[in-house]
């Protein structure tokens, strides 16, 4: 009796724990294909970062704010006509020194149209710049957010499939404790000398025990014989 | 139970989240497909458009200006002189300055472009975000660029001459006093007799 006692209890035991490293194994792994899964996407976030930096580092402007520059002072260089276009219909008959004032006159309306252009170029070339970042940073953010997204509700998915590794071993867990109550049993009932297979106990003498409640020996005891 | 099979719909949760982060990937690329031909010539081209839409107008501008000049220097008896060559470089920088704004105007056209695109993209990135469907952002994405290629409006250039010079200010005021401009004319009203089509011969 004592011996089924013992075995039925470490039975129990033996399938408790093992319901339990069945669910903390499937924790684990659920754990683990997250952390794989955000290291995934955070090597992107990192990745695109790195990108967005590289692109936006103070040397990498500089260069971009030339180019932006020598673009629009390129476009206003193409954009005006060098020969003089006002040729006043008397002009033909001009002395050679009027002739020639025209000449250093228009040269030097189209150097100032020139250098305005030019001044103005390198003032609306920033704005270029800067639009380009926005521009860019706004990609960047877009992707970010998405891969940000796609992390946040990774790990919300996470909460249910812990929950579920969480009962994975509950079938073992439950047969463990089974085991061990009818251990407990057998050990208190070997402890007062009963002996179910011999059946010198009478039927009449059986109490029915609350399953919820763990019984002091003495207290079994007591109730055993109470009705005698 | 649920449909996850005994775990509390873990498994098909985990479906979801990833058939979702599937669909917004591919809505993704869908999007930057459907814009991929705003590219560097679009924009290039939204900068000609105004040029092309812009220049007939300074040129216009200019002829007016130069006929008034040269109206004023020949009144002024100037036609031969160090002032008309003053003049002249006076108008050629004005030109060339108006061929230059127009240009730049251009550039900030098409930057304008590039905002335009951008934006629409981003509403459509947010409506993949929202709703997750990949077909809906492609299709409006499609809608949105085939929108965006239409041609923006522009507006009149204004005048681009001023009257640096007491002679480009005649010229530019010269048509205001001119007896051969329709004036009221134009419009049926003005003078007893004088319509738009009568005019002044010298």
């Amino acid at each position: 009796m004592a011996a089924v006692a013992l075995a039925m209890t470490a039975a129990g035991t033996y399938a408790q724990s093992r319901g339990a490293r069945q669910a903390e194994k499937a924790m684990s792994a659920a754990r683990n294909a997250e952390a794989a899964r955000q290291g995934k996407l955070r090597s992107e976030a990192d990745q695109l970062f790195n990108e967005s930096l590289g692109k936006q580092g103070a040397d990498v402007q500089k260069k971009r704010l030339a180019t932006e520059v020598e673009e629009r002072s390129a476009a206003s260089a193409a954009a005006q006509v060098a020969q003089p276009i006002a040729e006043f219909k008397t002009q033909g008959d001009a002395p050679k020194i009027v002739k020639d004032e025209s000449d250093v006159r228009v040269a030097a309306g189209n150097a100032r149209a020139l250098s305005d252009a030019n001044l103005a170029a390198n003032v609306q070339g920033f704005g270029d710049l800067q639009l380009g970042n926005a521009l860019l940073n706004s990609r960047y953010l877009q992707d970010q957010g998405n891969l940000s997204r796609f992390m946040s509700d990774s790990s919300n998915t996470l909460g249910w499939e812990l929950e579920a590794a969480a009962r994975r071993g509950d079938k073992a867990k439950a047969i463990g404790a089974g085991l061990q109550t009818a251990g407990s049993l057998f050990g208190m009932g070997a402890a007062m000398g009963v002996n179910p297979f011999a059946s010198t106990v009478a039927p009449s003498t059986l109490v029915t025990l609350p399953s919820s409640r763990l019984m002091d020996p003495n207290e079994y005891y007591r109730l055993l014989t109470a009705g005698r | 139970m649920c449909s996850g099979g005994g775990d509390g719909g873990a498994a098909q949760a985990r479906a979801d989240e990833q058939a979702r982060q599937a669909r917004v990937r591919e809505g993704m690329d869908k999007i930057n497909k459907n814009f991929y031909g705003f590219d560097e010539p679009f924009y290039r081209s939204r900068a000609k458009a105004y040029e092309d839409f812009a220049n007939p107008q300074l040129e216009e501008q200019y002829n007016k200006q130069e006929q008034n000049l040269a109206y004023n220097l020949a009144r002024s008896g100037l036609t031969s002189s160090s002032e008309a060559a003053r003049n002249a470089g006076e108008i050629q920088r004005q030109y060339n300055t108006g061929r230059a704004a127009i240009a730049a105007e251009g550039i900030n056209q098409s930057n304008a472009a590039r905002r335009a695109v951008e934006e629409n993209r981003a509403d459509l990135i947010a409506q993949l975000n929202a709703t997750g469907d990949a077909r809906a952002a492609a299709s409006g994405a499609l809608n949105r660029a085939n929108m965006l290629q239409q041609q923006m409006g522009f507006s009149p250039i204004g005048n681009l001459f001023q009257a640096t010079t007491g002679l480009l200010g005649n010229a530019a005021q010269a048509g205001y006093y001119d007896r051969n401009a329709p004036g009221l004319g134009a419009f049926g009203l003005g003078q007893p007799g004088r319509t738009s089509a009568s005019r002044v011969v010298n």
